[in-house]
């Protein structure tokens, strides 16, 4: 519920530079086994650059981390 | 002329002319006016657009009808009415004092001021603004009904004829001249309600596929757990163990609960389930434990759901 305010900040603030989709682990058992969910929240950041491995973390995170998170993926990226 | 003032609601009230003529000789004509009030028009809008302030009537003293509707005019029927609205009380201020302050120095109504003046505020200058507020005797008459034998008290000096026009003004005040009401501004568009996008296991394949930028994907449940306590957002702040997934590795298992079963690889997903540390204080319970603590914990979640 937290963490949803956060993203939904980030979502507005950045807008199109990021696409911020969620799941459900209680009706996507298979796909959060198979991603190896073990805590909840948890987020993976995945960049464009398909090289580059995802990032998980786990728990509440604010949403200046999250920004800040996403902005080093884009510099990556760019 | 046969001009009727009615109330905003469109009835039609009292004939002002009938009135002045017969019932209430205390009551002042409508000026010569180019835009006369239709019969339905609300007198106070006339009332502050003339510029004049005029007294339709008087309440009957004691009549409480219009503190009750302290938006409409109060209608005493035989008496006329006067537009009043606030919070006045009848007691205090019913018509014989409200008339009586009128007559006794009109001169110190300023027609400006009451123009600009609402219905209530004006009220409220006949009574106080003057400087005439109702004494002790004017509240004992007015909670009597004006007759013969109780009226009105007046000044010895008002020439009352049974008409009476308010003084003019010397100098009429210039119209005011407020701009015509514009538009108002475009609102400005509302911003965009990016909201994550809620999908299941193919939609996140897709949006991994054709993904173009950074992609954030939040791994979430509406099941908080049981017991515990602290609030949701306490709960939600700390990660919760997803047991049901028999995803805890083995030597976790180990090292935090202690009747697991020897093999979690092997075992059944129930198995696992049937242990939660959803208190978080690193013991582990049964499900059956947790729901029962949980209830008796004071926490928001129900119990661990055991698949």
């Amino acid at each position: 519920m937290v963490l949803a305010k956060e993203l939904e900040e980030v979502a507005v603030e950045l807008g199109d530079k990021v696409r911020i989709l969620k799941v459900d682990c209680d009706e996507e058992e298979d796909l959060a086994a198979q991603l190896q969910i073990r805590g909840l929240p948890t987020l993976i950041f995945i960049s464009p650059d398909k090289t580059k491995p995802a990032l998980r973390t786990e728990g509440m995170l604010p949403a200046e981390q999250i920004k800040e998170i996403i902005e080093n993926e884009l510099q990556g990226s760019g | 002329m046969n001009r009727t003032v009615g109330d905003r609601n469109g009835r039609p009230g009292l004939a002002l002319e009938n009135r002045d003529k017969k019932e209430n000789p205390f009551a002042f004509p409508l000026p010569p006016s180019s835009s006369s009030p239709s019969p339905a028009r609300h007198p106070s809008r006339s009332f502050k657009k003339d510029g004049q302030l005029f007294l339709l009537g008087r309440v009957a003293a004691g009549d409480r009808r219009w503190a009750r509707r302290p938006h409409r005019f109060a209608e005493a029927p035989g008496r006329g009415s006067v537009p009043l609205a606030g919070n006045f009380k009848g007691e205090k201020f019913g018509g014989a004092s409200l008339l009586a302050v009128i007559l006794r120095e009109p001169s110190k109504i300023d027609p400006h001021q009451a123009a600009n003046a609402k219905p209530a505020s004006s009220a409220w200058l006949l009574a106080f603004g003057g400087g005439y507020g109702a004494d002790d005797a004017d509240r004992r008459r007015c909670r009597r009904p004006l007759s013969a034998a109780n009226p009105p008290r007046l000044p010895p000096s008002a020439d009352l004829p049974g008409r009476h026009r308010w003084p003019q003004s010397p100098a009429p005040a210039p119209a005011l001249s407020l701009p015509p009401p514009s538009s108002p501004p475009p609102r400005p568009p509302p911003p965009p309600q990016a909201k994550p996008e809620k999908v299941d296991a193919a939609g996140l394949e897709v949006a991994i596929a054709e993904r173009t930028g950074p992609l954030v994907v939040d791994f979430y449940a509406t099941w908080q757990g049981g017991g515990g306590g602290g609030g949701l957002a306490q709960q939600h702040r700390r990660t919760r163990p997803v047991s049901h997934l028999g995803l805890r590795s083995l030597a976790s298992a180990r090292r935090r609960g202690p009747r697991l079963p020897s093999t979690v690889s092997g075992c059944q997903r129930s198995a696992v389930a049937a242990v939660s540390d959803n208190r978080g204080d690193g013991r582990w319970r049964s499900a059956a434990a947790v729901a029962i603590a949980g209830r008796g914990g004071g926490g928001r979640g129900r119990g661990g759901t055991a698949t």
